[in-house]
């Protein structure tokens, strides 16, 4: 009967045991040494204890609760709290002494070993143990405990084992059972509450600090529960105005129906997500959120967290992407520019209506089909390819490329560029390449060019021919002048003839006929010499040379000595020095003053002035001025002409050739020829003359 | 007694040969002046050749007046052929012509020729050229010996 006593109070020690383990296990830490330490000091006592509430079986041979309480130090507390456990039992059960000292330590030692290979195979989480586990543990741990009995005395020990194997085997794997079970729900209730603490901790945190919009309203009117910072920040409400109140109340649904939608979602599929509403703030501002919620029940009533973002900004940046996006399709698809997108490879990605247009494919017959082998003429092949693995290898841009294309129905059409890479939405390198159509405008360039060139041909024909022409018509002037000659020099001649010999045998009549005749020969004689010296000029190649006007003057002069007597001739000393040949220069001045004399005024002394004229860099201006009749300005354009004449042959004679003559020759030097006139107030005639040679002229810069 | 002074005259036109001959008569030089009417003609009367074999009949003149413009033989290939051949190079040749052109007077003289004249337009021209040209190649200039 004491036996049974004794088991109970075993029973209650055991109980006590894991109510103080829940006590310690709360502190329990992974990191933390002390809780096992301490655990394993509780274990060591309570096996202590236990062992003086024994089962006495023989004197000296005890039996008690220490291999449970050792078995389970070796699960729970682990190697730190066995030893200590193992320690102070071991100490405690040498300290009683007796036969039995050496089975007591050994169960002492021989448990708690077999508990911490229990805790090695659960990996450490003896609350994962299941209830068979358990017993199965309770079973191994004692069946070692009477191995340990064969540490006592023969035969004392075997005669034990016998007596209590059946008592042992039947109850103590089952009181382990019952207290590793007990130890495990303690051990499971503080993880579970540790767990809960935690995750609370989490959304409370979660709830402070995250950016997004937490608000808890309850589902009945919508009254706010609970918002966070970022919520009373975002709506401009402080968390104060806001608890107790409605959403109503706030009008912070901007469309009315904005919370019936809110719980008909969370009605029919237990949880908001992804709800877009619009929500006004306190400034009035409606802002567009994106809603997730779910039911959460506070204090017994049920409520919505819900958890939200400003979505207005990303909504209005993702509008204007699009129109962005669609603006730039639209105008690559709308442009009458060739549009082509391609990979890296070449291969064609996309191209537009144009580009379509142009080469007769159709995008989808061109979509993956390298560009360059389908489109690119053979022999441009090459040098295209190049530029193109410029661009796609080392990013080298031409600033405008041009190259032909074949087109599917074969013909060429020419293409000027301009490329540019692009990473597509995949990061891969893509060239986009606008393109427009010059083919025309090639056409008309070449065209053009070869108009320009036909048109240059037919000029130098044309200037060779006049060449041809006006030589040809300077010869036959000649030639027809110095043929007039011969039957002129007859006529006159024989007309003189007549005259010396025969004028008396005519009457006055003939003889003033006669007279015409011999002075219409006269000034025949005269026009073809004229034009003879005209024709003549500039053929005689004589090279050009440097002359002394001063010089040639007095030899012009030296022609006039009769008319002299009747004018008045005044020649500046020192006139300038010209490039020329004398010829010509004779001829200009000689002309020039033979006009001035011509010309005069009925009355009056004749006065005629050679001077030299304002002068500037390379030229030379000499005056033939006269006091003569003068010319009218619309006619002082004319009188260079040849057979220009401004007066009645009969009043002043002349051929109408001098004139000609003096800017012919000018012309020929390089010159040219003018005059300043008023009808009655004379006439100062002007030649420009270069004073140097036409290659200085050049070198010198000089027009 | 001064033998009468022998000129060619070579000229195609009729009107100027007329002219020229008329110039003489009015001076009354002691003159006889021939006249060819080609170039041909003219070397033909120097090589007496042909109609010109006889000398007596055809002399070798004293002086030549020569046209450029002939018919043919040109008057510079005349004055060239005689002033290369050895036996005529030393009559005096005077070229009597329209032509004042550069390249026609630069021929003449570097073929030798004795003077350069231009015809003159008027009869009394041609007399004061014909009374000059006597006085100056008759009277004044003393020929070269004649190797005869």
């Amino acid at each position: 009967m004491s036996l049974y006593l004794e088991f109970i109070h075993n029973v209650a020690l055991l109980v006590a045991l894991s109510t103080l383990y829940s006590l310690i296990a709360r502190h329990w830490r992974n990191s933390l040494l002390w809780p096992r330490l301490v655990t394993g000091l509780l274990f060591g006592i309570v096996a202590g204890v236990g062992m003086n509430l024994p089962l006495h079986y023989a004197p000296g041979i005890i039996y008690d609760g220490r291999s449970i309480i050792l078995t389970l130090a070796g699960l729970f507390a682990g190697a730190g709290g066995a030893g200590v456990a193992a320690l102070i039992a071991g100490a405690y059960r040498f300290f009683l002494g007796g036969i039995g000292v050496w089975a007591g330590l050994a169960t002492i030692v021989g448990c708690a070993l077999v508990g911490l290979g229990a805790r090695r195979l659960c990996k450490n989480r003896p609350e994962s143990m299941n209830l068979f586990a358990l017993y199965a543990l309770g079973l191994v741990s004692h069946l070692v405990m009477l191995a340990c009995q064969l540490f006592l005395p023969w035969p004392v020990g075997v005669a034990a084992i016998a007596r209590i194997w059946l008592p042992v085997m039947l109850i103590f794997p089952l009181a382990t059972l019952v207290l590793g079970q007990l130890m495990i729900n303690e051990q499971r209730r503080i993880i579970t509450e540790r767990e809960l603490g935690e995750s609370e901790e989490k959304f409370s945190k979660a709830f402070r600090l995250s950016p997004l919009l937490f608000s808890i309203t309850t589902q009945a009117e919508g009254r706010f529960v609970d918002v966070n910072q970022v919520f009373s920040e975002f709506t401009g409400y402080a968390r104060d105005e806001l608890l107790g109140r409605t959403t109503t109340e706030m009008q912070f649904w901007a469309d009315p129906d904005g919370r019936a939608q809110m719980l008909e979602r969370l009605r029919t599929q237990g949880r908001v997500t992804g709800l877009e509403m619009p929500t006004r703030l306190r400034s009035g501002e409606l802002r567009q959120l994106l809603f997730a919620a779910e039911a959460i029940t506070l204090q017994g009533e049920a409520c919505l967290l819900s958890v939200s973002v400003d979505i207005s900004q990303r909504l209005q940046s993702e509008a204007a992407l699009k129109q962005a996006r669609d603006f730039a399709e639209n105008l690559i698809a709308t442009a009458n520019v060739i549009f082509v997108e391609l990979d890296s490879s070449g291969a064609v990605v996309r191209l537009n209506a144009a580009a379509e247009e142009i080469t007769g494919y159709r995008q989808s017959e061109l979509q993956g089909h390298n560009w360059f082998l389908t489109l690119v003429p053979k022999k441009s092949y090459p040098y295209v390819w190049e530029e193109f693995t410029k661009i796609t290898e080392r990013g080298l841009f031409p600033k405008v490329f041009e190259n032909p294309i074949l087109t599917k129905s074969g013909a060429e059409h020419y293409i000027v560029w301009q490329n540019k890479l692009l990473h597509n939405a995949d990061g891969e390198l893509h060239t986009i390449s606008f393109g427009i159509d010059i083919t025309e405008r090639r056409q008309a360039e070449e065209e053009l060019r070869q108009l320009a060139a036909e048109l240059e041909l037919r000029v130098a024909q044309r200037t060779a021919e006049l060449f041809e022409a006006n030589q040809e018509l300077q010869s036959f002037v000649y030639s027809v002048s110095h043929d007039l000659r011969a039957p002129l020099r007859a006529i006159s001649g024989f007309a003189e003839i007549i005259g010396r010999r025969h004028r008396q045998n005519l009457n006055p009549e003939g003889q003033h006929y006669f007279d015409n005749i011999i002075e219409a020969s006269q000034r025949m004689g005269e026009l073809i010499t004229d034009l003879l010296t005209y024709s003549r000029l500039g053929r005689e190649g004589v090279p050009a040379r440097l002359v002394d006007l001063s010089g040639l003057m007095a030899e012009v002069l030296a022609g006039f000595e009769r008319e002299s007597d009747q004018a008045e001739i005044i020649v500046q000393p020192v006139l300038p020095v010209v490039w020329g040949t004398s010829t010509l220069l004779f001829q200009i001045f000689v002309n020039l003053l033979d006009n001035a004399l011509k010309y005069h005024c009925r009355e009056g002394v004749v006065r005629i002035e050679v001077r030299a004229g304002a002068s500037s860099a390379g030229w030379s201006v000499i005056e033939v001025a006269d006091n003569g009749l003068g010319i009218a300005p619309e006619l002082q354009d004319k009188i260079f002409n040849l057979f220009q004449r401004l007066h009645n042959r009969d009043d002043y004679p002349g051929t109408g050739i001098g004139l000609a003559m003096v800017k012919k020759a000018a012309a020929l030097l390089g010159g040219s020829v003018g005059v300043k006139s008023e009808p009655g107030q004379g006439s100062v005639f002007w030649v420009r003359l270069p004073t140097k040679s036409p290659e200085e002229r050049i070198k010198g810069g000089m027009a | 007694m001064k033998k009468k002074a022998m000129i060619l005259l070579v000229e195609d036109e009729r009107m100027d040969i007329e002219l020229t001959l008329d110039a003489f008569r009015e001076t009354r030089l002691d003159n006889e002046v021939h006249v060819v009417q080609t170039g041909e003609e003219a070397l033909d009367y120097l090589f007496g050749r042909g109609r010109f074999q006889d000398r007596v009949y055809a002399p070798l003149p004293d002086f030549i007046l020569l046209d450029i413009k002939l018919p043919g033989i040109s008057g510079l290939d005349v004055l060239q052929t005689i002033k290369q051949t050895p036996k005529l190079k030393r009559i005096p040749v005077i070229i009597l012509t329209s032509s004042k052109e550069q390249q026609d007077r630069i021929t003449s003289y570097d073929n030798g020729v004795n003077s350069y004249l231009v015809k003159p337009i008027t009869f009394s021209g041609f007399l004061e050229v014909v009374e000059s040209l006597c006085e100056y190649w008759l009277t004044l200039n003393i020929n070269a010996p004649n190797d005869d």
